[in-house]
């Protein structure tokens, strides 16, 4: 499941670059919940966005083969499908990509038609991403969410129908309002349409959104501990009966359908971004772009690199970084791949902490990887403070 | 000494002392109106911010009178609150009068009334100043009879001012010289001089603010402190502006500084008398008090690190506040500390700001308790400030605790309320009268225990604002008092013991165990509170073990803020002090300092 390890460079980052993602800073309407980089209402936007986002890419053409390319957002596919055509000739044209290559899409479901996912299938997109959140119509409208659960059902059928053999669909649970049996009902429903990957996220309440405010004025019922100890429970027994294996704290996939994109970023490896809040990860820096796409566009047409900030870590710092991430793996971090990037091992680093974090039985150590019990994923906010 | 005049500004906090004395240094042209805020605002933000001076700022004003001649008006700032009515008093003792300020909107209150009484002890001239008087709500005429009539003040003396536009400001100045009388004193007799304050300047010790009352005084002169006997050459004096500025000597009737390479502030105590040594006064001024401290609590640095960084901290700090003590102290739950004594809870809460904000050290402070006394069954006798230090219960014959007599003003509708608080807090011999109609003055004897807690706080509270309280110490009585200890995982967490009168332990113990319960993090497994006197536990909590922390999503563009979040989850557990193997927060302990609101 890890990628075979990319070359070293001298100070245990990780040179050369397989992976690219793409990001579309538009939706139709702004759930309630959501603290993603996104706008509603910049439809006029759009063919100047895509224009700037093709000419980023080309101008960092070239450099390795392409392994992994993920188109997310936002909702990507609000654009035209020639937009999101155009953006996917002009990766092509900048980069060599694999033979092999895990192409995303993510897409929500009212905004894709059966032809438009007949296109977009034909263009390359090789995995589709569906963010249904919930079968219940009564819970999505309380997330806000534009779609109803008979688009959800249609939507899974129209990317089975278009030739999508790597389909992924997106739930949410702990949701105001929901019981056990709620979350059982849509988790069996996504499960029946056997996808290959599944992402079941529990609701959190990011501050400066609509739900916050709610939350903030005590009017938001969320379900109790108890209730979401339960759903938990759900997950991992409808997940392991569907031949789903856990592989991260929020992620479940079928025997080599992990998202291999995303491995790139818990393995703490190399990427490039494009688009307006993307995020670029190479040589050991990490930068991010302008989140404005009114402002990233003039900055692109200016000829400017429109990067809002960047940080270079030490390695030591980017060692602790490679372990947290890796921790959401439930396969955790090889010491093995530590020791040949950083040149450093996890005992060094931490010394004591290791210990105390197993004897907590929070953590453990099994077949030269570190990882999280049980107990130490439900607490890896605790777990990570520590390591970090 | 006919064109020199000496008096201080008195009132009840918020009244205006602050904005009058500024609107006067900057009406006498001493500083430009351009410089007047950069200058005067910058100094102790602290006080600042609470509107409370701790330390005074003297300033000799040029003045030319109507009349022509040119004066020297010396404004004796002085501290305005109850913990420092002493230094008050020494203050009032330098001048021949004072201005009583009254704000328009609000009338007489409690600090208005014991400023008063302290003027009057020190036989000031009294001008009472209505201000405010731009305020829609202010109401002159009622506020002048309040004066004339509850005070007994000559109403053809109110002087009606806004300090805040500067009107009637001028009028202020005139009444200052006709109606303050010039000082008196023999510059020909013996040296005497009273001290009023002293601060410290990391060049030059501690310099003495004082008023020359008989004699004068000179560079070179060998100088003796008459409570202590230590003897200095003075090096220099001078006169306040707004920095200080040298002269030859200063005489009989002025106000002014001496240095004389004197090295902390303590050896320069406020109300003693400096004499020559070679042709000294025949006694000492009137009303030296040694100034004890009253309240005690122990400080300990979150990071045990900053222990040695505390102890410079508050060596610095005692430069500039003789009425800080402090020695070593130890916890075994938060390693070494220092046990602090202060005048009150304010000077508490000043002290510990500024080493917080000044010195960036982290702490921990311990329930602040009063000085018992005990009598134990060899007749010895024990004075215990510490709760750790409390004796064995066998050995105890007898405890007493220090009582207080609270004087409260508040509108009539309130005295219920005030009533049922000063009965919470085991008042007796509650008086009141009724010093103007719909206004009564309650007076109440406390133990000081109970008032030093949120009592100001709570008064405020129940009275919407309008309660206005002082203080003053009485004697040590009887009482019966227990230890209360908390217990954290079985573990009694000794910083937070707290001694207790008996009828009280059970809701201490109960409202202790509450608030840890609420500002304790949830931890991995689950925690047992406890209060307990001896072995008998009176009141318990439990916080249930943290099930779930964990972020759901964490995908390339989230790292940084993911890495950012844990730093700082991991710099907040930092800041908790462990004990037995729970991480307790500051603000927990900070929290067991507080009563119910209820
Ligand atoms: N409207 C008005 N406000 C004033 C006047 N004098 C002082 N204040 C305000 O009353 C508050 C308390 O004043 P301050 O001088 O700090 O009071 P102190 O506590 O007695 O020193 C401040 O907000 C001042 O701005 C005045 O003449 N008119
Ligand atoms: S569709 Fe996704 S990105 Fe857009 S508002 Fe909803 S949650 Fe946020």
């Amino acid at each position: 499941m890890v990628r075979s390890g990319l070359p070293a460079g001298p100070v245990g980052f990780l040179t050369g670059v397989g992976s690219l993602y793409i990001h579309i800073p538009f939706c139709r309407a702004r759930c309630r919940y959501c603290s993603f980089s996104s706008f509603a209402g910049l439809e006029s936007l759009h063919q100047r966005y895509i224009g700037a986002v093709c000419r980023e890419i080309a101008r960092h053409a070239g450099g390795n083969r392409i392994d992994t390319l993920f188109l997310g957002g936002g909702t990507p596919t609000v654009l035209d499908r020639e937009h999101l055509a155009a953006i996917m000739r002009r990766c092509r044209d900048a980069f060599e990509f694999d033979q092999a290559a895990e192409i995303s899409l993510e897409a929500n479901p009212d905004t894709v038609r059966a032809d438009d996912l007949n296109v977009l299938r034909k263009q390359g997109f090789n995995r589709i991403s569906l963010g249904i959140q919930s079968f219940s119509d009564d819970e999505l409208k309380t997330l806000g969410r534009i779609h109803d659960s008979r688009r959800a059902r249609q939507a899974v059928a129209d990317a089975r129908a278009a030739g999508f053999d790597n389909l992924s669909i997106d739930l949410m649970y702990g949701l105001p309002g929901q019981t056990a049996a709620s979350w059982r009902a849509t988790l069996e429903r996504a499960l029946s349409s056997e996808p290959e990957h599944l992402s079941a996220y529990q609701l959190s309440i990011e501050e400066g959104t609509e739900f916050a405010e709610r939350a903030g004025r005590g009017e938001l019922l969320l379900p109790d501990e108890e209730v979401i100890a339960e759903m938990d429970e759900i997950t991992s027994s409808l997940t392991r009966g569907a031949g789903l294996r856990h592989y991260e704290i929020s992620n479940y996939a079928r025997p080599g359908r992990a998202c291999r994109h995303n491995l790139v970023y818990w393995n703490n490896e190399p990427y490039l971004g494009f688009g307006a809040g993307a995020v670029s990860y190479q040589e050991g820096v990490r930068r991010s772009r302008i989140k404005d796409p009114q402002i990233y566009c003039y900055t692109v047409e200016q000829g400017r690199e429109p990067v809002a900030a960047s940080e270079r870590l030490e390695p030591i710092d980017s060692f602790k970084e490679t372990v947290i991430m890796g921790l959401r793996l439930v396969d955790g971090v090889s010491e093995q791949r530590l020791r040949q990037r950083y040149g450093l091992g996890l005992a060094e680093v931490y010394g004591k902490t290791l210990d105390s974090l197993r004897d907590k039985g929070l953590l453990l150590f099994d077949d030269g990887h570190l990882k999280l019990s049980g107990r130490g994923r439900s607490l890896a906010n605790l777990v990570m403070a520590e390591l970090v | 000494m006919d064109h020199i005049r000496n008096f201080s500004i008195i009132a009840h906090i918020d009244h205006g002392k602050s904005t009058l004395a500024d609107r006067m240094i900057q009406m006498c042209g001493l500083i430009s109106d351009r410089e007047f805020k950069d200058q005067l605002l910058d100094t102790m933000d602290i006080e600042r911010e609470r509107g409370i001076t701790i330390k005074s700022q003297t300033i000799c004003l040029p003045y030319t009178a109507k009349d022509g001649k040119t004066y020297a008006l010396n404004l004796v700032d002085t501290p305005g609150h109850v913990d420092f009515s002493y230094e008050v008093s020494r203050a009032l003792a330098s001048c021949e009068g004072a201005l009583l300020i009254v704000d328009a909107a609000q009338g007489v209150e409690a600090q208005t009334l014991a400023n008063l009484y302290l003027a009057m002890e020190n036989d000031l001239e009294i001008i009472p100043v209505i201000n405010k008087i731009d305020l829609p709500s202010a109401e002159p005429e009622a506020v002048s009879l309040q004066i004339e009539e509850d005070l007994g003040l000559d109403s053809s003396m109110i002087q009606l001012c806004s300090a805040k536009s500067g009107q009637g400001v001028d009028n202020i100045f005139e009444a200052i010289i006709n109606y303050l009388p010039p000082p008196e004193g023999d510059p020909a007799k013996p040296l005497q001089i009273l001290i009023f304050d002293a601060n410290y300047d990391p060049y030059r010790g501690t310099i003495v603010s004082c008023r020359v009352i008989n004699g004068s005084v000179r560079p070179g002169d060998l100088i003796m402190f008459m409570s202590t006997g230590a003897r200095h050459r003075v090096e220099e004096v001078g006169i306040f502006r707004i920095k200080k500025q040298p002269c030859a000597h200063l005489q009989a009737g002025e106000v002014g500084y001496i240095l004389a390479g004197i090295k902390s502030v303590s050896d320069a105590r406020p109300g003693d008398t400096i004499t020559h040594i070679d042709s000294p006064c025949s006694a000492a001024l009137p009303g030296f008090k040694e100034i004890l401290p009253v309240v005690f609590s122990s400080l300990y640095p979150i990071a045990s690190d900053d222990y040695e960084d505390l102890a410079a901290a508050l060596d610095k700090l005692q430069l500039n506040d003789a009425a800080l003590s402090f020695q070593k102290d130890s916890s075994a739950a938060l390693g070494f500390g220092f046990r602090c004594g202060f005048l009150g809870l304010l000077h508490l809460e000043v002290v510990q700001e500024r080493l917080e904000r000044e010195f960036d050290i982290s702490l921990i402070l311990t329930v602040p308790s009063v000085r018992y006394r005990f009598i134990l069954s060899d007749r010895s006798e024990l004075m215990v400030d510490n709760p750790a230090h409390f004796p064995d219960p066998s050995k105890i014959t007898a405890i007493e605790e220090p009582y207080i007599r609270a004087s409260i003003l508040i509108p009539e509708r309130y005295m219920g309320v005030v009533m049922t608080l000063c009965m919470e807090r085991r008042g007796e011999h509650t008086k009141y009268h009724y010093p103007a109609p719909g206004r009564i003055e309650f007076t109440c004897e406390l133990p000081l225990a109970e008032a030093i807690y949120d009592f100001y706080d709570r008064l405020k509270s129940i009275t919407q604002g309008y309660g206005s309280f002082d203080y003053e110490l009485l004697d040590y009585r009887a009482s019966d008092l227990v230890k209360l200890d908390i217990l954290v995982n079985g573990e009694v967490v000794d910083a937070l013991s707290q001694l207790v009168h008996r009828s009280n332990a059970r809701p201490r113990g109960l409202s202790a165990c509450e608030r840890l319960k609420d500002e304790i993090p949830r931890q991995m497994f689950k925690i047992a509170i406890q209060a307990a006197i001896g072995n008998t536990i009176i009141a318990r909590t439990t916080i249930s073990a943290l099930r779930k922390d964990v972020t759901a999503k964490c995908y390339g563009g989230d790292i940084t803020r993911k890495r950012k979040l844990l730093e700082k989850q991991k710099a907040g557990k930092k800041r908790m002090k462990t004990v037995g193997n729970v991480d307790i927060p500051q603000s927990a302990f900070l929290a067991v300092l507080k009563r119910d609101a209820e």
